[in-house]
């Protein structure tokens, strides 16, 4: 069974591959068949429940570095289980609904190979045993989720959500990889089935264990927006709404409180977990619903909304009690079925009208009975009505704050705020397009296409019938993924509709008054919010711009200062770097050659060193063309005679042969080429005499601590002068080494001569076509 | 003779670095010859100089007895020859660049496109 899970991702990113040429050959109609790929994950994870459900988990594994450690883990336990039901479960309907929101859209194959690329990512993510892996395709989610935001990438707008949503949980991602490299080599192994079955307490109780938690917790709040880097979220509904139903509501931001959960076994047990991921949760889930209510557009009202729910899963895995994971795991999968549906309908509704302005559209019923049905289903259980899996996850939710040692009613208060307004959002983005009067809009309202309402309608109808019959999806899918999260299977989980007349009940209620005013009063504080759209400029989206734009203003002020193009600049850098390293080490290396070493001062040496310098002092100051081949000339010849005097007469003969080749050359280009002109100041010329002194002086001292070190290791030398003769039968070792010892590096040496000749004779033969400035005199 | 020397390189390394520094793409070529002096005279001193043993293997012995040192010689060889070839070069790219842009000055050669 375990090839089961590895074939579902092969097919899904199979399917990704192929979608573009399907697109060619069937058009808009290959969206309903690449439907049937996830459709057919579905049925393959469906066909572990029972396994699951029994306790059980399905594993694959396949070495990959074993000695590194690195291997492809794969392991199927109740809490990926569910998350795998609900990615390829939705994935069937958004494939479906893609097909008529983007109908006739010429890059609608591209849009599927984004699609299908980020469904088996995400599959992968939640299937990862091995953290490394898990790390892999949770990026893999980053950068296809980046490619989906920016589908309509003509748009200016799109482009930079799509960016700031990458860079952002791109950032928290790295931050997550450091998390996991330190938690392996804390607890000597990557895979998450062990971690979690190791003694917490004295992981936990190591050094520097905070730092992994605080790194693997931004990587799950960027990924799952948590403040304060919430606000990549609604800028991401620039993407299309069949985006924004799958990645940005009930699959990737999941991605973040799947990793909180995945590993809450484990970093729970550190006592830094409930003070920093509640709290955050607890924000996230205020600010979700706070920021909505001031929204004049659908998908927004929706984004913030998923926002406030990603709070409360988190603030409930923060909390982290029995109860608390529960409700979380109910909540998590009432959420995912309702908000996809929900966003299905806004798209479908800004698709048929041409407007996502909750206070420009009413009474849509008649025209879009369909969808409009399907969203009152998800509505309803959005705002909590009882028979529907809202409602159950909202007890259950209740039930779990009350139970919370300590600041219970604190607890109670935020959660019903939280749940009051999510009441008004149910209802303005379900029940006010719907009903009332109905509203005139830019389009003439219609049904739209049955792929765009099956799947809303079939979600809906699945959160109905889970919270009917809450026995069947809570004995398979709840209990054991509560059982995974909470890394141990001895909870009984009770789950139910009724738990009778309770505190929790009571809430409801409450809830439910409240919220029906709130939505009363809701038209009212989004005209009103206007007002307050300044603050939203000074929130940490403002911190993103800053050090967004910081960050390119200083790589072009970077780029500007060192890759300025003058080649002066880059040599200087270079001689002044080269000299203060050599002077950094050299005073500890020099001794200057004893004096018994020495060879005494002879007359005719010293005068050629004296030609030697007179002629480089001569053609830095020469005026004329011909004063400084002249100085040239004496400079090598000079050298020549050096290498003469001091036994290299091979050298000597070579010098001077080639420095009258030069000579001949200098002569024959320097005619061609401009006179000499004088462009630098007098100021520039001593500044670069000082620098090119400098630099000198630091080289007489390296040949002189060169000459003192003495000793070279003389036995590759040796080796050669000893086998000279009899191996290469030949009595100039030099020539010995040139033709025999090291021939290939002569034949090298022949070759850059032959490429160099061909060079040149293409350069002069070249005639470069007249759009150069200038052009060829 | 080793400190005279010491200062002949240092001097040819400091008149390499400030030809390489200036404007005229003549000087900086000119420059680009005297380093691969000072490189071949540097590597030359590094093997320890020596006076009248010169690297051959003399009469009947098979060894080289206070001869100077013949692997940085053959080092030098193939950096004089290759130094030659590299000159050409220049000097043609830099007639090349005069005839094309119309200047000799390296500021003005910051960019590969036309301006």
């Amino acid at each position: 069974m375990g090839q089961l899970s590895v074939i579902a991702i092969a097919i899904v990113f199979g399917a990704a591959f192929i979608a573009p040429w399907l697109h060619r050959r069937l058009g808009d109609k290959c969206g309903i068949v690449l439907g049937l790929v996830p459709l057919a994950a579905a049925v393959l994870y469906a066909s572990m429940v029972p396994t699951i459900a029994a306790g059980g988990a399905v594993a694959f594994r396949s070495e990959w570095v074993p000695s590194l450690g690195l291997a492809f883990d794969l392991r199927i336990d109740g809490l990926s289980l569910l998350f795998l039901l609900l990615i390829s479960g939705i994935g069937v309907f958004v494939t479906w609904y893609a097909a008529g929101y983007l109908h006739g859209k010429k890059d609608l194959g591209r849009f599927y190979l984004y699609l299908f690329g980020f469904m088996g990512s995400m599959l992968g993510v939640v299937s990862s045993d091995h953290l490394v892996a898990l790390f892999v395709f949770w990026e893999l989610t980053s950068i296809s989720s980046y490619l989906l935001i920016g589908y309509y990438h003509t748009a200016a707008r799109s482009r930079a959500s799509a960016l700031q949503a990458l860079l952002v949980t791109g950032t928290g991602g790295l931050a997550m990889l450091a998390g996991i490299l330190l938690l392996g080599r804390m607890a000597g192994t990557y895979r998450v089935s062990e971690l979690n079955a190791l003694d917490a307490a004295a992981l936990v109780a190591q050094p520097g264990f905070a730092a992994v938690l605080v790194l693997i917790l931004l990587g799950a709040f960027t990924k799952s927006a948590q403040f304060p880097f919430h606000f990549w979220l609604p800028n991401a509904m620039e993407a299309p709404a069949p985006v924004s139903s799958y990645l940005h509501s009930a699959t990737m931001v999941k991605a973040g409180v799947f990793l909180l959960a995945r590993l809450h076994p484990l970093l729970s047990a550190s006592p830094l977990w409930m003070p920093i991921v509640a709290p955050v949760g607890a924000v996230t889930m205020l600010l979700g619903v706070a920021m909505g209510l001031g929204q004049r557009d659908l998908k927004k009202i929706l984004a913030y909304t998923t926002l406030s729910v990603l709070g409360t899963l988190t603030m409930l895995l923060g909390i982290g009690t029995e109860a608390a994971v529960k409700a979380a795991m109910v909540y998590l999968l009432a959420h995912a079925l309702y908000k996809a549906a929900l966003f299905m309908c806004a798209g479908s509704i800004d698709h048929e009208t041409g407007t996502r302005d909750p206070d420009a559209v009413g009474g849509l019923r008649r025209a879009m009975p369909f969808t409009a049905a399907a969203a009152l289903l998800a509505g309803l259980s959005m705002a909590g009505f009882p028979a529907l899996l809202g409602f159950v996850g909202k007890e259950y939710f209740y039930k779990a704050l009350i139970a919370t040692d300590g600041q219970g009613a604190l607890w109670e208060i935020l959660g019903v705020s939280a749940s009051v307004a999510m009441f008004a959002l149910a209802a303005t983005a379900a029940w006010k397009p719907f009903f009332g009067p109905l509203l005139p809009t830019p389009k003439h309202p219609h049904e739209a296409p049955w792929t765009m309402w099956i799947g809303p309608i079939l979600l809906g109808v699945a959160g109905l019938k889970a919270g009917l019959f809450p026995g069947i999806s809570g004995g398979m899918l709840i209990a054991p993924s509560v059982h995974a999260v909470l890394g141990s299977a001895d909870h009984e989980i009770a789950y139910k509709l009724w738990h009778g007349w309770t505190l929790a009940l009571g809430l409801s209620g409450v809830t439910v008054a409240l919220g029906i005013v709130l939505y009363l009063a809701a038209p009212r504080i989004r005209a009103a919010s206007a007002r307050f759209a300044v603050l939203g400029r000074l929130g940490p989206e403002r911190c993103y711009e800053l050090l967004l734009s910081g960050t390119l203003g200083f790589a072009d002020w970077l780029t500007r200062t060192t890759q300025n193009g003058y080649l002066r600049n880059y040599l200087l850098t270079i001689f002044l770097f080269t000299a203060a390293l050599v002077l950094w080490t050299l005073p500890s290396e020099l001794s200057l050659p004893d004096s018994s070493a020495l060879i005494p001062l002879q007359f005719l040496p010293v005068v050629v060193c004296l030609l030697i310098i007179a002629g480089a002092v001569a053609a830095c100051l020469a005026l004329s063309r011909f004063y400084a081949i002249l100085a040239l000339g004496v400079v090598g010849l000079g050298v020549g005679m050096l290498f003469f005097l001091f036994s290299g007469p091979d050298l000597a003969m070579t010098q001077i042969l080639v420095e009258t080749l030069a000579l001949v050359l200098f002569v024959l280009a320097f005619y061609r080429l401009p006179l000499f002109s004088h462009y630098s100041k007098l100021g520039t010329k001593i500044r670069d005499g000082i620098i090119a002194a400098g630099f000198g002086v630091v080289m007489t001292l390296v040949v002189l601590a060169e000459m003192g070190a003495g000793g070279a290791d003389m036995s590759v030398s040796k080796f050669m002068g000893e086998s000279s003769l009899p191996l290469a039968n030949g009595r100039n070792v030099v020539n010995v080494i040139l033709v025999d010892f090291r021939a290939l590096d002569t034949l090298g040496e022949i070759t850059v001569l032959a490429i160099a000749a061909l060079g040149v004779w293409a350069i002069m033969r070249l005639r470069p076509k007249n759009t150069e400035k200038g052009g060829d005199k | 003779m080793q400190i005279v020397l010491a200062i002949t390189i240092g001097v040819l390394y400091a008149a390499a670095v400030y030809l390489l520094l200036r404007r005229g793409v003549v000087r900086v070529v000119m420059g680009v010859s005297l380093l691969s002096q000072a490189v071949n005279l540097l590597i030359f001193t590094a093997g320890g100089i020596k006076e009248g043993g010169s690297p051959f293997v003399a009469g009947a012995s098979t060894s080289l007895a206070n001869a100077a040192d013949p692997l940085p010689q053959a080092l030098i060889l193939t950096a004089i020859v290759i130094s030659f070839g590299v000159l050409a070069f220049t000097l043609a790219m830099a007639y090349r660049a005069d005839k094309s842009t119309g200047t000799d000055d390296v500021d003005d050669l910051r960019s590969t496109d036309a301006q």
